[in-house]
Order: structure tokens, then C-alpha cells, then sequence
């Protein structure tokens, strides 16, 4: 009823006034994501569903759009900023179902491809190149934080995704990773390197599918050069969550490991904060302004 | 019945709280168990790093049911979450033949504790779902059930994915508890 007030106030649709007013960027497409899945046009509605085939077709579909909402054609801020609304809505569509493709994929011990991964974990935190267990099962994964012989069991729900977004870290990152790997050897607040590696990597595919995630995806442009984000973005999101983690367990200076439940929730309370009131975040800037996380949500406890 | 004395009894009979405790070895599936009990979605789980816990209504009773992990790092914090204990739930992975033996000994360690004496314990022979895996009289055997005494006892075979065995799990511990109250 509002919007249809508004309507005729102002002479513009919802849309419109969206694009000219709402000048953050995820800000923006999140409205118009919204409205759209709200439209009783059955056109409109379907162009946010996760299954429509719209890549390529923005412009298209923008013109469609402005004779369905009586846009003027000459509105060109509007034709520019649906389309970059479109791209985006659809690059993170398409990013849930690439990473979900992934997590559903278990390890094969007869896939050499996965087999190397693996032992890439192994051979880059320990500096052993060409580093090879005889068999999987081995005493020795026990040190990187699985919880027994057989690391492959521990990838559980997060199959594939677990080992990829590991490996990532290991190789692209070994200077992060071997700092993360050593902080969890500390005798005190030491954890298990491997598995809660895992269970970060399970928080950041529930903030990606739950579309928390969309703050930090919609904000960003340069990724999406080619229309599509690419796995390496979401990579980098589960590196910097492990890093504000690690910085936030040694902050809170936990008496055992039996504290990882309470604090992991409290933790992920605050990234949750983060994405819905600063419009602007990038997770991953975090990773080079480390400090900035603790001092914004945490410090503040202490004083 | 009248109608005060119905009341009384409604109010004499509180929904009763149990406290239970979920443990087993690593990879056992003990936190896809807790999800299967609370009827969530199994399929995001990652390992247990510390504890889980989860509230579950079952058959008039409430369940606080924790679940903490099996990484044999973790085992020694077990004892602290034994006193009160209502229901020992013990998790078996059916199909790991090899570590049959390392769950055994834990089984009896537990047993054997001053905190736990009594406590009914309630044994799931877990991932029946599995080809290749033990039946529960198979393991039953295998771990000298039969000779605890000191306490209500029994295995259910059971496959916490597709939830198969769960609910009679449950039954189980239902009937056990309101008889010792009796």
C-alpha cells in the first residue's frame, strides 16, 4: 500500500527510486533483489530465482524491466545500475551452486588429483616438497589438528570444500597458514590446526548460503570482470575468518578446548554484526588490517 | 477423576528433564545423531571441536543431550561432564571394524567410573546404512555386554543418517527411566 502511495507521489516506481536514492552499493542491489522477489509481476520474480538463465541477457532484460515499471528510456544511471544489480544477484546464485557442487563431492582415495591435495597439506606445512605417506592412514595427521589416522574422515558434510579451502590456505597462503598452524600449537589455548579449519570452513558456507555474505560479494567489482566470482573470492573469505578467529580465541584466553562451542558462537555473532551494519565490509581486508575486527567488536569488553 | 485431581496430577507431573551424554569415538556419529534426535538437517556436520548440546523433546521428557567430541585429544575432558548424568548413550561406528577394540576399552573405562555407576547406558550400533557394516548381536558379543550388571543396558542398531533406529532408541530410554522412578 506504501509503495503504491509512494508511487504516486513521486511519479516512480520503487525501483527507480531505489537506484536514484540508495547510494551504497550492496545496499542497493540487496533493495532491489528484495523487490523483485516481491513484485507481483511473475516476470520480475523470476528474475532473482537461482535457475533462471539470464546470464548475458541484462540488457535485455533492463530494457524489459523499464517498459514493465514505465521508466523513462533516457534514465541511464537506472539501465546502468539494474544491470550491475542483475550481474551480481546472479554471480552470487551461481557462486552458491559452484560451492555447493564442491561440498557435495566426496574424497576418492583413487583420485590422484585429490590424493595430492592432500598430501600437499602435509608437505607445506612441514617443508617436505615431495613429501608422500606410504598409505593415507597415518599417526602423523594427528600433529596438522584431524583427529585420527585417517584425515579423510574428518571432511565430513563439508566434503570437497573442506580439503579445497585447506589447500588454498597451505599453498596460497603459507605464510598465514604456518602462523595459524603454530598459534595452534601454543600449550595453553592450542586447538587442532585441521578440524577447526573445517569447522571455519562450515561457518562461511552457512554465511554464503544463507546470504550474509552477499554485504561483502555486492560491494565488490573487480572479481566480477568476467560476470562470475570466482572460487579463489571465497577462498579468501574462509582464510580471513580463520585469522580473526585465531586472533579472537587468543584474545578471550579460553581455559580449554571445551570453550570452542561457546566462543565460536559468540564469534560468529559479531561477523554476522559486521555484515548487517557496515554496508561497506570486505571480510577480506581484514586480512591485511588484522587488528581492526578485535578493536571494533572486542576491546570495548574490557574497558 | 475430578477435575482438582486431574489438576494435581498434571501438576505433580512436570515435564521431567533428563540430562544425557553422548560419547564414542571420533568419526562414531555422534553429532549427526544429536541432529537426528532434534529432526535437523545431517548433512552440513563437521567434526565436533569441544561439545555440542541440543534440547529434544521426546515422549513427555525433555533431553538436554550433550554431545562431546571423540578426538582422542578431547577424551580426557569427558569425566567433567559426567556428574548428573540421567543416560549414558554410547556411539559405535559399525562399520570400523579395526577400531572395535579402542572403543571397547572406552566403553569399559566408562563403565568403570565412580560418577557414571548406574547410569543406564544405551549403546548405538551406528551406520548400519553401511554395506560393510557389524550387526549389533555381532558387536554386542564382541564387547562382552552381556556382562554388565550394575546397570539397565541395551544396543540398538541404528543409522543416525537415515535416522532408521533412532526413535526405538529413545523408547528405550524412556521406559528405563520412568521405571527407576517408579
Amino acid at each position: 500500500m506504501s509503495k503504491f502511495i509512494l508511487h504516486l507521489l513521486t511519479g516512480k516506481s520503487e525501483l527507480e527510486r531505489i537506484c536514484a536514492n540508495e547510494k551504497i552499493q550492496s545496499s542497493r542491489i540487496k533493495k532491489i533483489e528484495n523487490s523483485l522477489r516481491k513484485s507481483s509481476n511473475t516476470y520480475l520474480r523470476s528474475l532473482i530465482n537461482p535457475e533462471s538463465e539470464n546470464h548475458g541477457f541484462e540488457d535485455d532484460i533492463v530494457y524489459n524491466i523499464k517498459q514493465i515499471k514505465n521508466v523513462p528510456n533516457e534514465n541511464a544511471t537506472f539501465s546502468f545500475l539494474m544491470k550491475d544489480a542483475l550481474i551480481k544477484i546472479n554471480a552470487y546464485n551461481s557462486l552458491v551452486k559452484d560451492v555447493d557442487f564442491i561440498r557435495c563431492e566426496k574424497f576418492s582415495k583413487e583420485n590422484p588429483k585429490q590424493l595430492k591435495l592432500l598430501f600437499e597439506l602435509w608437505s607445506s606445512l612441514n617443508n617436505e616438497p615431495d613429501f608422500k605417506f606410504e598409505s593415507i592412514k597415518n599417526r602423523k595427521w594427528r600433529e596438522l589438528g584431524f583427529q585420527g589416522d585417517d584425515p579423510t574422515t574428518d571432511f565430513r558434510g563439508m566434503g570437497m570444500l573442506a580439503l579445497n579451502s585447506l589447500n588454498y590456505l597451505v599453498t596460497k597462503h603459507n605464510d598465514i597458514a604456518r602462523n595459524l598452524y603454530s598459534k595452534s600449537k601454543h600449550p595453553k589455548y592450542g586447538y587442532s590446526f585441521a578440524i577447526v579449519g573445517i569447522n571455519v570452513i562450515a561457518w562461511v558456507y552457512k554465511l554464503l548460503i544463507d546470504g550474509d555474505l552477499k554485504t561483502h560479494f555486492y560491494n565488490y567489482s573487480e572479481f566480477l570482470k568476467i560476470d562470475k566470482i570466482k572460487m579463489e573470492n571465497f577462498y579468501r573469505i574462509f582464510v580471513s575468518v580463520f585469522i580473526e578467529f585465531n586472533e579472537f580465541w587468543f584474545y578471550k584466553e579460553p581455559e580449554s578446548i571445551m570453550q570452542f562451542e561457546t566462543l565460536s558462537k559468540e564469534f560468529l555473532m559479531m561477523v554476522k554484526l559486521k555484515l548487517v551494519t557496515e554496508p561497506y565490509a570486505h571480510i577480506t581486508e581484514s586480512v591485511i588490517d588484522r587488528k581492526s575486527f578485535i578493536e571494533k567488536y572486542v576491546m570495548h569488553e574490557r574497558t | 477423576m475430578g477435575l482438582l485431581s486431574l489438576l494435581k496430577k498434571l501438576r505433580s507431573n512436570p515435564e521431567q528433564e533428563l540430562r544425557i551424554l553422548l560419547l564414542g569415538l571420533d568419526n562414531a556419529g555422534k553429532t549427526t545423531l544429536l541432529k537426528s534426535l532434534a529432526s535437523e538437517d545431517v548433512s552440513h556436520i563437521t567434526p565436533t571441536q569441544g561439545f555440542n548440546i541440543k534440547s529434544v523433546q521426546s515422549e513427555g521428557f525433555k533431553l538436554n543431550v550433550w554431545d562431546i567430541g571423540g578426538q582422542r585429544k578431547i577424551r580426557p575432558y569427558w569425566r567433567n561432564y559426567f556428574e548428573n548424568t540421567d543416560v549414558l548413550i554410547y556411539v559405535i561406528d559399525s562399520a570400523d571394524r579395526k577400531r572395535f577394540d579402542e572403543t571397547g576399552e572406552e566403553l569399559s573405562e566408562l563403565l568403570a567410573e565412580e560418577k557414571l555407576m548406574g547410569v543406564p547406558v544405551l549403546i548405538f550400533a551406528n551406520k548400519q546404512d553401511l554395506m560393510n557394516s557389524a550387526r549389533a548381536s555381532e558387536i554386542a558379543e564382541g564387547l562382552n555386554l552381556h556382562t554388565i550388571r550394575d546397570r539397565p543396558w541395551n544396543i540398538q542398531a541404528c543409522s543416525a543418517l537415515n535416522g532408521e533406529g533412532v526413535k526405538d532408541g529413545l523408547n528405550w530410554i524412556s521406559k528405563n527411566i520412568q521405571r527407576k522412578k517408579k
